[in-house]
């Protein structure tokens, strides 16, 4: 594990030593990204893997735990390569979690997992050596890790807490993050190591790489786009402040560039959140929209850019599916420019013959153009800079640039391409293939399919798009268009692209079919053999031939099922072999930014070292990355550095960004400095000192029984449904010293005392619950079980303490003042406790259960058993099963499913995916046919069927 | 007198000394009329709501005990309607809370004098109204429930959803697409993408390992 000489440095300070009792192992070190944060965090991992220790590493999903876990086998090769670092999750059996922890070792652990069982006690909590903890930005004083560690500290004043965070931009939002962070973590001690820091800037001065910048210019388009719409930017921000007289942002592009800046807004809107109109919520949207089009603009092709465009305004014109306000930006002149120019660059309308005479397009594009289109079909800037440097002139690769004196000819160098997404990954991928073989008009071939599929598309948007509401007559007059593309060629012209004969037989075939067409398509490109033009003039020629057939043998309407048949503007195939070719050019997606597959997932560092190149060529800029480079370059010593291009847009948003990340970067660090030097620690803030006998002495006391007698072992306590750990509400239970008994329960949240039992809702889960019967239900079923039913209304304490407003002038069913009075009319029996935040509930809660009796677990979970084995008796309801929460919000929104029998369907059916192959018969035993019916409609009916 | 509380009425009855409370300006929906009651607002024929505006609480902290006393066993469905004027006001709620659990009633809290109208008269208007309007329903509106199981995957909004549905043309489609084709779709980045199709074959039933 090749640690750079300030890296060690930083694992010494927060080493344990025995000399100095000062220094006790615990602290927070904030490093800038992409300095080696993680060989640093996999360095401990490494050191605390040992049997005798019951380390626990907290806040790390699990494609990185994935991730990590290979990489530290390999570094302790000499243990027959077996991994230490041991998962558990919610696929880990909770019977056998307390053998794990007891053998100890190094324990990867979800953080909902590891508080239930620290509750329920059955982790040795005073045996745990340590902590360490990953992303120390996202720990806030109400998250799990927060609980978790206040439960260590109790009971463990000798284990160590280590935190590690490369995000100091996090540190410096909102009042003095860093100090509350470090009171949450239990820290006194917090290290910085920023770039500029001199042990780092020396060490990489040593073996320097050189960043040969080639600054590409945006085209005229391009360029204009950018401008307008950060001017729509602006004016929407404007529209917001206007609206809500609140929002205290000074606009400035730098400011507007970054993800952040959605969230500052929303941050400052939050206290007003319920009480601002539907309209100003729909701008606070625009601008996150705006912003990403920005970013779009520059790794998008034309053809994909301008289709967002038409998918946002197909959703916001008034016969749109979703009647909703209209973003105003839409309106503006700047918008206007965007939409026209960006339709310039995939095709103008011509009337001049010569011209259209001129333009070359591809067979199967001619038939969709209607007659006066000319498609332009503007390439990205960096396609063509990159064409360039990379020669194409001969069967091997080379850059032109190095051809200076090389000693021997660049048959095995190495050129890594890094890109920012997968998307751009593969667009690049199928370029270079067309580079490759030697293709003059390069992406000629891409650039024509991209169009065609755009004109189907566009076609099945119109149908979609049609609100059976709304004005019909509208459409008629977009859709001409189509018409005119229509009347052109005949009805089965989509079938052939399909490829496939049998309609309702199985999708996979088809998909298989459609998928080998594609790859063919690529890989007649890729084979260096002589007569390639021919093959895909043949290729075409026998697509056309298909066409031909299934013409004859398809009726008209089965075409029309087939126009909404699985087409995508960018969807090509690439198979396994151009996956990970071994080849000379190998393009990456950065490690920040990658599609988390497990396989792939594997550090930016980790892959050059893999990889060694001999030519980086930096696509996309990315900061992370650089750094990386710089200590990847670092350790190489000696040996011979890559040379490094980055292709950067000239005055571009993403240059700024990329200049604007360094010097924010740098601002942090020196707030943090700042801050550090006077900031004020508690000396008991690690909470290593044991709680005074006095104490102890008053949590014994029992108030109920009267003159607050002496009752030893005598604590009050709260069960908890183990769902509700997602929320901070048991942490905050638990620092009333109340005691939190975590169990699945069927009935209610809480269950304060044998008679209250709550149903807690956030305002979010109140509207939605309200909107789907489920909180009618729910209190149902509290009233049957509990002699006092409550529901708990929580608001947020970061937004306001505030219902949305009412309905001006009439009493509105849509209100949910008005949904209030019917549940309290239905259930004049339920309470209602309003909290304005999870402190006030949790105070509320202590209010009720004094003077009361203590709810016993077993009854409590006892109860509702009965509600569902009545349903089904065979599949006995086990208290056990976890269900997982995205997958069951979607099934409760499927026309057919409700609260009757969505747990038998969950019960009988694996996944989503399994219930969208399901045909009526198969729904029907579970569910009865006409929630069959539904349910299969849902799936498998187009738009086009809504319109009868 | 007795009678004339007991009898039907489709008015709400109110309490004399509720005279000069601006809450009676904003019921605007229902007509009222004064009568010899003992809570404030009686809205139904077993049902009652008591008013209390937090900055009178603040200088009457005993008023609220009285009328509650007076009040007794009376009437099923009980309301402390409690009108929010007051900014610190988390103790006094915390406060009432307890107070009313021990005397079964049932806060509902405005924070506008129209909300606290609104509320008396939708307890009156909706009096025999069925709880239908919150069971659970059938609705069958495809795209708002397209729409709704689809934004139920983290950040996918509804472009998205236009995206999808104009590309793949049926729910069942959108289900099977590999990640890699839902990328190519515009507007989607890996995550999302990478979400989406979790979503879908993500498991019901979290399974544990053997």
């Amino acid at each position: 594990m090749n640690l750079l000489k300030f890296h060690k440095e930083v694992i010494s300070t927060l080493m344990t030593n025995p000399e100095n009792k000062q220094v006790d192992g615990d602290g927070l070190v904030i490093m800038s990204r992409g300095l080696g944060i993680r060989k640093i965090l996999l360095a401990f991992l490494n050191i605390y893997s040992h049997n005798k220790n019951l380390v626990i590493l907290l806040n790390t999903s699990q494609q990185e735990i994935e991730s990590l876990k290979q990489e530290l086998a390999k570094i302790q090769k000499t243990k027959n390569g077996q991994s230490f670092l041991k998962v558990i999750n919610n696929e880990t059996p909770s019977s056998e979690r307390h053998a794990i922890y007891i053998k100890g070792g190094m324990l990867a652990i979800t953080s909902r997992i590891l508080v239930v069982d620290m509750l329920n006690r059955t982790i040795p909590t005073h045996l745990i050596t340590g902590f360490l903890i990953n992303h120390a930005h996202n720990i806030t004083e109400t998250s799990m890790e927060a609980f978790i560690l206040r439960l260590f500290r109790q009971e463990n004043k000798v284990g160590f807490i280590k935190a590690f965070s490369d995000s100091p931009e996090s540190f410096i939002y909102g009042i003095w993050k860093l100090e509350k962070t470090m009171r949450t973590l239990f820290l006194r001690n917090v290290y910085f190591w920023p770039r500029f820091h001199l042990a780092v800037s020396k060490e990489l001065e040593k073996n320097s790489i050189r960043v040969i910048e080639i600054r590409v210019p945006l085209s005229p388009n391009m360029k204009n786009i950018q401008t307008s719409l950060i001017e729509c930017l602006e004016a929407t921000l404007l529209d917001i402040k206007k609206i809500t007289n609140y929002i205290d942002v000074d606009f400035n592009i730098e400011n507007a560039l970054f993800r952040s800046f959605d969230k500052i807004v929303r941050n400052q809107l939050n206290p007003i959140w319920y009480s601002i109109s539907n309209r100003a919520k729909k701008i606070v949207g625009d601008l996150k929209t705006i912003r990403s089009l920005i970013d779009y603009l520059l790794s998008y092709d034309c053809v994909a850019f301008y289709s967002l465009l038409e998918t946002i305004l197909a959703e916001n014109a008034p016969t749109s599916i979703f009647q909703q306000e209209n973003s105003p930006w839409l309106l503006l002149d700047a918008a206007n420019t965007v939409f026209s120019l960006s339709k310039n660059r995939v095709y103008i309308n011509t009337t001049n013959p010569r011209d259209l005479e001129k333009c070359k397009v591809t067979p199967e594009l001619k038939r969709l153009l209607s007659k006066n289109t000319l498609p332009i079909l503007e390439e990205l800037p960096k396609w063509k800079v990159l064409k360039k440097e990379l020669d194409p002139s001969q069967q091997k690769i080379k850059i032109e640039i190095k051809k200076e004196n090389e000693e021997e000819e660049d048959e095995n160098k190495k050129i890594l391409i890094m890109v920012n997404s997968r998307r751009t990954s593969l667009q690049l991928k199928m370029i270079l293939s067309l580079f490759k073989k030697n293709e003059l008009n390069g992406s000629y071939y891409l650039m024509n399919k991209l169009l065609e599929n755009y004109f189907l598309w566009k076609k099945k948007l119109a149908y979609v798009n049609k609100n059976p509401n709304g004005p019909v007559n509208n459409d008629r007059k977009t859709s001409n268009f189509q018409k005119n593309t229509n009347t052109s060629k005949p009805g089965g012209r989509y079938a052939s692209l399909n490829n496939s004969g049998n309609v309702g037989g199985s999708r996979r075939r088809i998909r298989r079919g459609k998928s080998s067409s594609n790859i063919n398509f690529i890989q007649t490109h890729i084979s260096n053999s002589i007569n390639d033009e021919e093959k895909i003039k043949l290729e075409v020629k026998n697509d056309e031939n298909d066409k031909n057939d299934n013409d004859e043998t398809k009726k008209r309407n089965e075409d029309e099922e087939q126009e909404f048949g699985e087409y995508l503007p960018f969807d090509i195939q690439i198979d396994e072999e151009m996956e990970n070719d071994d080849e000379n050019i190998i393009i990456r997606e950065y490690s920040n930014t990658r599609f988390l597959r497990q396989s792939d997932m594997e550090d930016d560092y980790k892959m050059l070292e893999d990889i060694s190149p001999d030519y980086v060529i930096i696509y996309d800029p990315n900061l992370n990355f650089i750094r990386n480079l710089e200590i990847y370059c670092a350790s190489l010593k000696k040996k011979k550095i890559p040379k490094v291009y980055m292709l950067i847009y000239d005055n571009s948003i993403e240059e700024q960004r990329y200049l604007s990340q360094i010097r924010r970067e740098k601002y942090a660090f020196e707030r943090l400095i700042k801050e550090k030097s006077i900031m004020s620690i508690p000396i008991d803030q690690d909470g290593r000192i044991k709680l005074q006998p006095e104490d102890d002495f008053w949590k014994e006391i029992n108030t109920r029984i009267a003159g607050g007698q002496l009752e030893k072992g005598y604590k009050k306590q709260i069960i908890v449904d183990v769902r509700e750990f997602r929320c901070s509400l048991p942490l905050l239970i638990h620092t009333k010293e109340i005691n939190v008994k975590p169990c699945t329960l069927i009935v209610g949240d809480y269950i304060l005392t044998p008679t209250h039992c709550v149903e807690r809702k956030s305002v979010n889960d109140l509207i939605q619950s309200f909107k789907s019967g489920r909180l009618y239900n729910q209190v149902e079923s509290m009233s049957t079980y509990y002699k006092q039913p409550i529901l708990l209304i929580e608001f947020n304490q970061d937004k306001s303490f505030l219902l949305q407003s009412v309905n001006k002038s009439e009493i509105s069913n849509e209100d949910i003042q008005s949904k209030i009075v019917l549940l309290l009319l239905a259930f004049p029996n339920l309470k209602i406790l309003w909290a304005s935040s999870p402190y006030a509930s949790s105070e509320m809660f202590d209010d009720i259960k004094k003077s009361q009796k203590e709810p016993d677990e077993q009854e409590a979970l006892s109860k509702g058993t009965e509600l569902l084995e009545k349903n089904n008796q065979e599949k006995s309801y086990n208290p056990y099963t976890q269900y997982n929460v995205t997958p069951q919000e979607m099934l409760l929104s499927i026309p057919g499913v409700n609260y009757k029998n969505y747990r038998i369907i969950m019960n009988n059916v694996e996944n989503i995916y399994e219930l969208s192959q399901m045909t009526v018969d198969q729904l029907n035993p579970l569910v009865g046919i006409e929630s069959a019916r539904l349910i299969y409609n849902f799936f498998n009916s187009t738009p086009k069927d809504k319109l009868v | 007198i007795q009678k004339k509380i007991n009898y039907r009425t489709n008015r709400i009855l109110v309490n004399r000394c509720q005279k000069g409370n601006p809450v009676l300006l904003n019921i605007r929906n229902i007509a009222w009329e004064y009568s010899n009651i003992i809570p404030d607002f009686q809205v139904g024929e077993t049902s009652c709501v008591l008013y209390l505006s937090l900055k009178y609480h603040r200088l009457h902290p005993e008023y609220i005990f009285r009328r509650i006393e007076e009040l007794g066993n009376r009437y099923l469905l009980r309301i402390l309607l409690i009108f929010v004027d007051v900014t610190d006001n988390q103790l006094f709620i915390r406060e009432l809370t307890k107070l009313t659990m021990d005397n079964n009633i049932t806060i509902v809290i405005s924070w506008s004098i129209e909300e606290s109208g609104r509320y008396l008269e939708t307890f009156k208007s909706y009096e025999n109204k069925p709880p239908d309007l919150i069971k659970e329903k059938v609705d069958n509106d495809y795209y708002s429930k397209l729409s709704d199981f689809l934004t139920q995957v983290k950040s996918v909004n509804k472009t998205d959803v236009l995206t999808l549905i104009s590309n793949y043309g049926t729910v069942k489609r959108i289900v099977q697409a590999a990640p890699t084709s839902i990328v190519s779709c515009s507007g989607f980045g890996d995550q999302k993408a990478n979400r989406l199709v979790n979503a879908f074959h993500e498991p019901f039933i979290v399974k544990e390992k053997k």
